[in-house]
């Protein structure tokens, strides 16, 4: 998601939590009925209403577009000729890549994000490391092996491999 | 996307148009394609999975072609072998379909597009079939 979205999103959400404290407020008799009677008399037939309800309307289209869109390309162009191209779909290399990273020994459940660059991959992990292992060490091998396993198997460089212990446990399906 | 029976004039001085269905053109460029060593099968998506558990074979899985009158464009879609060079592949998998496409149909292939929708290890996949085998 942009950021332009998220700003758009965290405005949305404000005003919805404003909508549903009032809806409390009302369900629970906090509000008189006749004033919101009165108000919403008053609200019938205006043009400004309707302005904000077509806002409030295309918001949410754009803001479920780019909830089910989903962000980045969804391929990796790995080749373009006469002949055609060849395209890796982005889950295939995140796969690829969360599967030679636990090839290293030691290192357990991976979780890759990758971002292409124009010509190279950036590529963030959160991985498990059992107790025994060397953390600088492991890391040192990972970002090896990843390294040389995406450019053996994809063809392209990658830059920078950010790695996230975010467990050491003895139990490769613990989280 | 053309006429499903795409009539396909094989020659000038021909009597007649000989008719290649677009399913067949399909089927070719798919048996080519899984030929290649290094590609684990094809990935024909949710509609040729579902098929498959229906017990309907696809060979064209995984395969989509645009015919014109004498020229085909095809877009395969791929699972590859899990250590091997993935443009490299490709490559072999572009000449072998192009040459089965352009010796059993007559069409020329102008372009052929590959999709690697996965990356897996090939003794899954045997071990699955012969799941499949003992079941």
């Amino acid at each position: 998601m942009r950021i332009a979205d998220r700003i758009v999103l965290a405005f949305y959400t404000l005003f919805l939590a404003v909508v549903s404290l009032m809806l409390i407020c009302f369900a629970v008799g906090l509000f008189p009925f006749e004033l919101v009677l009165n108000q919403l008399t008053m609200l019938h037939g205006r043009w400004e209403l309707t302005a904000a309800a077509v806002l409030l309307f295309l918001i949410s289209i754009r803001l479920l577009i780019a909830g089910v869109g989903g962000g980045g390309p969804k391929d990796l162009i790995v080749r373009i000729s006469d002949g055609g191209t060849v395209r890796i779909s982005m889950s295939a290399v995140r796969k690829f890549v969360e599967k030679s990273a636990a090839q290293v020994r030691g290192v357990h459940n991976v979780k890759a994000r990758i971002a292409a660059g124009n010509d190279d991959l950036h590529i963030k992990m959160t991985a498990g490391v059992l107790p025994e292992m060397n953390v600088p060490e492991t890391s040192r091998l990972i970002r090896e092996k990843v390294k040389n396993s995406v450019r053996e198997t994809i063809g392209r460089e990658v830059s920078e491999v950010d790695i996230f212990f975010n467990t050491i446990s003895y139990d490769a399906k613990e989280k | 996307m053309s006429d499903p029976n795409t009539p396909i004039p094989f020659a000038d001085d021909d009597p007649g148009a000989v008719r290649i269905a677009d399913e067949v053109v399909n089927i070719i460029a798919g048996l080519a394609a899984t030929e290649v060593p290094g590609v684990a099968g094809m990935s024909g998506g949710l509609v040729g999975g579902i098929a498959e558990l229906l017990g309907k074979k696809n060979l064209s899985k995984g395969v989509k072609t645009r015919i014109g009158d004498k020229e085909v464009s095809v877009d395969l879609y791929v699972v590859l072998e899990y250590g091997i060079n993935i443009p490299a592949t490709a490559v072999k998998i572009q000449e072998k379909v192009k040459e089965a496409i352009e010796n059993m149909s007559g069409l020329k292939v102008v372009e052929i597009n590959i999709h690697v929708q996965g990356i897996t290890n090939i003794d899954k996949i045997k071990e699955n079939q012969n799941k499949d085998i003992i079941e």
